[in-house]
């Protein structure tokens, strides 16, 4: 959740990075999130777009990339990714070992934005 | 044109957080981020731990409210610095918040901090004051399907404190259940059972936190 809160961060690196740029108007902006982080996309495209009126990112497209959730054995270094829930009862299939890490699935990143 | 970012969106409170990591570390102070549902004995543990902490260790303590000073008062009775936070209407604390609190805190000869998070099992997993470790207190009259149902508060605890153990006979709680879908979403987070009234489970907490404190 806080989707408000992280659309007026996102609006405000936006802003930063345009200004800095020279870009007066942004008509898409390119997001990675990740099926763990929490957030919800629709919550945050709305509030993006309640926060843009009148700014430099009004009307502005928001592309999406989802990332599922990747984890890693700690011990082994196998990888695996998961439809749903956690690594089964915490085990590695390869190794047996219960030392697993998310290493994917939780980004809440901005990659770029088009704008001129 | 194409603007690259590739940032993190969360990068404002991230990077408050690992000066706050970076601070505290240099002090040799250990912190913990303490979460769980409102109720679920957060205070009370606080309250019980610290007395017994003391004795080899100085410790400070952080709260974290939407309204009151209630829980910095009780924990001020320990004779502990307490510094409490309101974030009116916030339902997580973040970084600048603790950074904030810091600046009212001696910090000399402090070996572990607490930070009592706002009472709530979604939001503040989301965003990191900077803390060593994460615990998270889960009382037995929740029940025990919370480690699956809540996997992103979950998935980021060091220790869990199973607490109210006192009360289990009036419920149908079931700890192997319990940690079973614990270890689902966690399989490294520890458990322990504990019961901050009537003290069970007390010295092996005691015997965990000051295992790793520094010096």
């Amino acid at each position: 959740m806080h989707e408000l809160s992280i659309a007026e961060e996102l609006l405000g690196i936006i802003v930063d990075n345009a200004e800095k740029a020279g870009v007066r108007k942004v008509v898409e902006v390119n997001l990675r999130i990740g099926d763990y982080s929490g957030i919800l996309p629709e919550a945050l495209e709305f509030a993006f777009q309640v926060l843009s009126h009148g700014k430099i990112t009004d009307g502005a497209r928001l592309n999406i990339e989802r990332t599922k959730p990747l984890f890693t054995c700690r011990s082994c270094g196998n990888e695996g990714a998961q439809e749903e829930g956690a690594p089964e009862e915490g085990a590695c299939p390869r190794c047996g070992g219960v030392e697993m890490k998310l290493t994917s699935g939780d980004q809440l990143e901005i990659l770029s934005f088009e704008g001129e | 044109m194409k603007v690259n970012v590739m940032s993190d969106i969360l990068k404002a409170n991230d990077l408050l957080a690992q000066d706050i990591r970076t601070m505290l570390e240099k002090k040799g102070i250990v912190s913990w981020n303490v979460m769980g549902s409102p109720g679920s004995g957060k205070t009370s543990v606080l309250e019980r731990l610290i007395p017994m902490l003391r004795k080899t260790a100085e410790v400070a303590v952080i709260e974290g409210d939407l309204a009151t000073s209630k829980d910095a008062e009780r924990i001020a009775k320990t004779g502990v610095q307490s510094v409490q936070i309101n974030t009116k209407g916030g339902c997580h604390l973040d970084a600048a918040m603790v950074r904030s609190a810091l600046a009212k805190i001696d910090l000399e000869g402090l070996k572990a901090l607490f930070i009592e998070n706002v009472g709530n099992l979604v939001c503040p997993s989301e965003f990191s004051l900077g803390e060593t470790g994460r615990i998270i207190v889960s009382s037995i009259t929740e029940g025990d399907d919370k480690p699956e149902k809540y996997p992103s508060m979950f998935r980021t605890a060091d220790l869990v404190l199973l607490n109210k153990m006192d009360l289990i006979k009036l419920t149908n709680f079931d700890p192997n259940a319990f940690k079973r879908g614990l270890k689902k979403v966690n399989p490294r987070a520890v458990v322990l059972p504990i019961s901050a009234s009537d003290g069970m489970g007390f010295s092996e907490l005691l015997d965990w936190i000051a295992g790793r404190l520094e010096g």
